[in-house]
């Protein structure tokens, strides 16, 4: 065997970022981009205005089947379908239905939390690493529900702090995790397949509202993990 | 010269804010707070444009939007609307439909060459003697229609698309619809007003009569009353947007408006309906000409942009309503003769026009309107007798009739109501209301009152707000308000052309000949004629037409119906409707890399897939003779595990799978319950209850549906999960590929250790995968899937390791050449809805002695059955590549198909697959196609093209 380079795992709009002056950084295996060149602008558009973010290196586990204890487990507490709870080791579990769920990780978490996982799974319940199935996004800021009612058909009341939403967003299969920090935050996963365009059509729709990406390192700095 | 009087009380226009635009080129002055239209009148010019078919001279006629009169150029953009278009400085306004002007048509003298063209006459003139068709139509093409396409990049802007949640939605900005979204606002829910006209306030705003409001303690002049109702709008939370037209009712009460940026999709939990009445034109001849205008047209002139569109004028009518125009034209200083229909009427309006010294005639219409260019005088019956006036204006104030069409795109009944003589909403759909004139010619302080009730009542079922007391003190208020009955004009012939349908330039004379021709409902009179197709859509010609065509066909107006209401309601730009700018696509995690490579794109489904990066003749030979790469990250994956994971696949599949060992492979298609081939693919076995499953590109949706469907009912202990998107996955194929998969990874790839249909789970570059040592192309390959984000990785170091191998990247079109020299087939290309695997070659893999798998038992009476047709290959002795779909003749009969045709160079072959009778499936068997009208000849193959022991595929 010949030597390689070091393998490197990279979101499906990598190139994108690029073209849009991303610097990366490392986040465990994953290649992200840390900031589009002002860190203060960036940070400014999370609380004050509109950012769109790329999170696909979040690690994402797949649970299937019955997985209430399991999810009780995670969480210290029983989490509904279509809500969303803080994983006690750290992460977020988004209960999408009764028997999925999608638990998310740090970048590169996911290894260790899928053998912790299987460690505690019955029987009639499995668990998959979906990192690489779906890209990841993120919306943050006071006008998040601008740009959702531009591309969400359901009520953008919906969306609420601890809501899991499994939709259609852009005429595609999503599911939608809301948290917020200081200011409205959804997180977006789609198919990776989707990724490019997912990604193209956040950065079109956040450029007529006034919103700009923003990096991880901005992302990380206002509280986001 | 300006044609403005002085300031007026509640005009709209700011006299300080002077601005200049562009009117063909001249340039004319306006204010801010004119329409395109009304500067267009202050600047005295009276030809708008002209008309759809005839040519004919046309002016302002309604401003309210509801008519086609007043279509322009803004700008660039045809067919604008110039009495709802907001003056705006610099603008460049462009009348329509003059050859070469509007005001020097050389087209005019068409309006003489009628009886060219009655309804219908492309199917009765100029098609003999058959040159004639080819050179009318030119002339025609040219001469008819509503404007010219925009230049390029005119009018190119931005159309967004905007979906809205509200409680309540209320369409009109009416009185009716003000008082429905203030209430509806205060009792709690969230509310959004929509009102097609730049500004609130409806017939209000012309209005100087006293309007009493229950909120205000005294009367107020209708236009004052609009700032009060806007501020306590807005105080009560409404969403408020003017110049916002709500223009169809679709599926579970989707409303569609076209706002200023774009579409609105608007979903509401009850929708208040406010869109108030429609003023209809008299039917006499010559009403098409410039200074015809409505009512409601010379109040809004006059009162908002104060603008006399003329001094001598004749009013029209049979209500109130005329002698209330014709006082505000003498106060305009015009002279005014009032011909009032009726024979006797008295009124406070009448009475204060004939005191203002208005000329009454009672017993009196108008037959015909005398002009050219603009009206000049007006022919007339008068107690018996025909006269004629002098006059430069004609006022028709007939009857308002219900702009009732979104309520009955919704649904809502809309049947004839007698005392009103009009098509009135009465039955609405659940989640509707309904207030205002919409209902019925109503007085404005009415229809404030029926608003501020609906409004309650659309609250309370939406949002659950107690209505109570207010609902009763209101409905009160509305007890007092009375509708005062039409009554119809006489119907007396005229000379000229009497229209019926501005728009779409239709004639009485037309309906007569249509209905004499048999098209005598009122739904094949549409269709026959264009009536009411035009931009209005009918608002400002059904109530005459349908009373025409009841004439005409002896029967009642209620029996001769209405149209179907259909979408748009009201004129949208076309774009609007393209505004939805979404357009999914799936790619591979490598596009960027195939990009980079030059890579042409095909559509694949959604995929976009590279066709080609080069020749496929060289990107085959790399294939052949070296080592090539393709990526297959498309390929649906699934992971089966679980304890009855083998039961599950050995009901999906009709191959045995319970025997596969682990670490094997295996090939099989999944068939639907008639046995037919639904999709292929591969089996692997990771452990004993643990499976890969591969599929087509263009299958793993819905085989991902099909496998949950069956799940459901089968109840199996197994889990499947959809990887598709988890995996990248390349394929290396070619006699090299073993060199290149041992440089990239440290476990043996060598024959013995990894033969033909193992797989096995390694690093390659570095990365974690699963190699299956399968191929479709016919060579020595692997198929390497690994988690998608580092498929960029891998790629690359596959190109980088192999660079010294010859190594090229390949794409669909040279793998489709590859397959068919191996004669695999394409699930969905050379199979079809009734393909069975016997027919299609892979009755191998049919296993009847299993228990039970989807298919089977068509399948067993398939295989008592004799084949009827076969799937063979077939290589081309004369003639050519007979194209895909090309017929398989026997005797000029067609009897068989081409499913995939290729030239192989392999082959030395145009080669393919085809569908033909068993009974000329033998290898050898000569076969003609048809194809593109040639004649090709081929050879049935039995046997794959090259390798056809598959020595090469298992080395």
């Amino acid at each position: 065997m010949i030597e390689v380079k070091t393998p490197v795992m990279r979101s499906a709009a990598h190139r994108s970022h690029t073209d849009l002056g991303a610097s990366f950084e490392r986040r465990g295996a994953w290649e992200v981009a840390a900031s589009y060149g002002s860190e203060s602008r960036e940070t400014q558009a999370i609380n004050a205005g509109l950012a769109v973010a790329d999170i696909s290196a979040r690690g994402k586990l797949h649970l299937s089947g019955s997985i209430d204890a399991l999810v009780s487990r995670m969480t210290g507490g029983a989490v509904e379908p279509t809500r969303a709870a803080a994983i006690t080791s750290g992460g977020v579990v988004a209960r999408v239905a009764r028997d999925f769920a999608l638990a998310l990780f740090e970048p590169s978490a996911e290894t260790d939390a899928l053998a912790a996982v299987e460690g505690e799974l019955s029987g009639d319940a499995m668990a998959t690493d979906m990192t690489s199935a779906l890209s990841g996004f993120l919306v943050a800021g006071p006008h998040v529900k601008q740009l959702f009612a531009r591309s969400l058909t359901v009520d953008v009341e919906e969306i609420q702090p601890g809501r899991c939403l499994p939709t259609r967003w852009a005429h595609i299969p999503a599911i939608l995790v809301v948290s917020t920090l200081s200011t409205p935050l959804v997180e977006i996963y789609v198919g990776s397949e989707y990724g490019r365009y997912a990604w193209r059509t956040l950065v079109e729709l956040g450029e007529r509202l006034g919103g700009v990406p923003v990096g991880w390192t901005a992302l990380e700095a206002a509280g986001w993990r | 010269m300006s044609h403005r009087l002085g300031p007026g009380p509640w005009e709209s226009i700011d006299r300080s804010r002077p601005i200049g635009f562009w009117l063909d080129g001249r340039d004319v002055d306006g204010f801010v707070g004119d329409t395109v239209a009304s500067a267009i009148a202050a600047a005295g010019v009276v030809i708008t444009g002209r008309s759809f078919k005839y040519h004919r001279p046309r002016g302002l006629f309604c401003m309210t939007g509801a008519c086609a009169n007043c279509l322009v150029r803004i700008d660039g953009v045809p067919n604008l609307r110039a009495c709802q278009t907001q003056l705006r400085d610099g603008m460049r306004v462009e009348r329509q439909n003059g050859i070469p002007s509007v005001d020097f048509d050389m087209a005019r003298g068409v309006d003489r060459l009628s009886f060219f063209f009655p309804a219908g006459f492309y199917y009765k003139a100029f098609y003999r003697p058959r040159f004639m068709w080819p050179l009318a139509e030119p002339f025609i093409r040219q001469v008819a229609g509503l404007g010219t396409p925009p230049a390029d990049g005119a009018g190119n802007h931005h159309y967004e698309t905007v979906n809205l949640h509200p409680d309540v939605l209320v369409v009109g900005g009416g009185p009716a619809g003000l008082g429905a979204a203030i209430e509806s606002a205060r009792a709690g829910a969230k509310t959004l007003l929509l009102e097609a006209e730049p500004s609130l306030g409806g017939r209000l705003r012309a209005l100087g009569r006293l309007v009493r409001d229950p909120e205000q303690e005294i009367g107020l002049p209708g236009h004052a009353l609009i700032p009060k109702l806007e501020a306590d709008a807005a105080q009560a939370g409404v969403d408020l947007r003017p110049s916002t037209t709500a223009f169809g009712v679709f599926e579970y009460n989707l409303i569609a408006a076209a706002g200023p940026k774009g579409l609105l999709r608007i979903r509401p939990r009850q929708t208040v309906i406010a869109t108030g009445g429609l003023e209809q034109p008299l039917l006499f001849g010559n009403a098409d000409l410039p200074g015809v205008v409505l009512a409601g047209a010379v109040e809004r002139l006059v009162n908002l942009y104060r603008v006399v569109p003329g001094m001598r004028a004749v009013v029209l009518t049979g209500s109130e309503r005329g002698y209330e125009v014709a006082r505000t034209l003498i106060e305009a200083g015009a002279q005014v003769t009032v011909l009032d229909w009726r024979a006797a009427s008295t009124g406070p309006e009448a009475n204060a026009a004939a005191s203002k010294g208005a000329v009454v005639h009672k017993g009196a219409m108008a037959t015909t309107a005398l002009g050219s260019t603009r009206v000049r005088g007006l022919r007339a019956q008068v107690g018996g007798a025909r006269r004629r006036f002098a006059c430069d204006l004609v006022v028709v104030a007939g009857q308002l009739v219900p702009a009732s069409g979104l309520l009955a795109q919704a649904g809502a009944a809309v049947p004839y109501d007698q005392s009103q003589m009009a098509f009135v909403p009465s039955v609405l759909p659940d989640g509707f209301r309904a207030a205002g004139s919409v209902l019925g010619d109503s007085e404005p302080a009415a229809s404030l009152v029926m608003g501020r009730i609906a409004g309650l009542a659309a609250a309370a079922a939406a949002v659950g707000a107690a209505a109570g007391g207010r609902h009763d003190a209101l409905s009160k208020l509305a007890g007092g308000f009375n509708q005062a009955p039409f009554i119809r004009p006489p119907e007396i012939k005229g000379a000229g052309k009497t229209f019926t349908c501005l728009c779409m330039d239709v004639t009485t004379k037309e309906m007569e000949h249509s209905v004499a021709e048999g098209f005598d409902s009122i739904e094949l009179l549409k269709r026959y004629t264009a009536l009411g197709m035009g931009p209005c859509q009918g608002k400002s010609c059904l109530a005459g037409s349908v009373r025409y065509a009841a004439k005409l066909t002896s029967r009642t107006v209620p029996d001769t119906g209405v149209p179907t209401a259909r979408a748009p309601w009201m004129p949208i730009e076309l774009g609007l409707l393209a505004s939805e700018h979404f357009e999914p696509r799936k790619e591979s995690p490598l596009h960027d890399r195939h990009a980079d490579l030059g890579a042409e794109f095909l559509w694949a489904g959604e995929w976009r897939r590279p066709r080609q990066y080069r020749e496929p003749a060289e990107e085959c030979r790399a294939v052949h003779e070296r080592v090539a790469i393709i990526d297959v990250s498309s390929l649906g994956k699934f992971k089966v595990k679980g304890p009855e994971a083998v039961a599950l696949l050995e009901k999906l599949y009709p191959n045995r799978l319970g025997d596969l060992k682990v670490g094997r492979i295996r090939y099989g298609a999944m068939l639907n319950d008639q046995g037919v081939i639904l999709d292929d693919g591969t089996v692997a076995r990771l452990g004993d209850d643990d499976f890969f499953v591969t599929t087509t590109t263009s299958g793993a949706e819905a085989i991902d549906q099909w496998i949950k469907w069956w799940m459901a009912d089968w109840r199996l202990q197994a889990h499947v999960v959809n990887v598709s998107s988890a995996y990248a996955a390349i394929n290396v194929a070619g006699p090299r590929s073993r060199d290149l998969m041992a440089r990239l990874t440290d476990t043996d790839v060598s024959a013995a250790a990894l033969p033909y249909l193992k797989l096995v789970q390694a690093q390659v570059a570095g990365v974690p995968a699963l190699i299956l040592r399968i191929g479709f192309v016919g060579e020595l390959s692997y198929e390497v899937h690994f988690p998608g984000a580092f498929a960029e990785h891998v790629w690359d170091s596959m190109l980088e390791s192999g660079s010294d191998l010859g190594i090229l990247p390949f794409g669909l079109e040279s793998q489709r050449i590859l397959r068919l020299e191996k004669q695999h087939i394409i699930v969905g290309q050379d199979t079809d809805a009734l393909s069975t695997p016997y027919g299609a070659g892979l009755g191998w893999m049919v296993k009847l002695d299993k228990d039970d798998f989807l298919g089977k038992a068509a399948l067993v009476d398939d295989s008592r059955r004799e084949l009827q047709e076969k799937l063979v290959g077939f290589a081309v002795d004369t003639g050519g590549l007979p194209i895909e779909g090309a017929a398989l003749v026997v005797d000029k009969r067609p009897v068989g198909r081409v499913c995939s045709s290729r030239w192989s160079d392999a082959a030395g072959a145009f080669i393919g697959l085809a569908w033909v009778p068993t009974s000329i499936s033998e290898e050898g068997t000569a076969l003609t196609f048809r194809s593109g009208g040639t004649a090709i000849t081929a050879r049935v193959r039995l046997k794959p093209f090259l390798d056809p022991e598959g020595a090469k595929l298992r080395s």
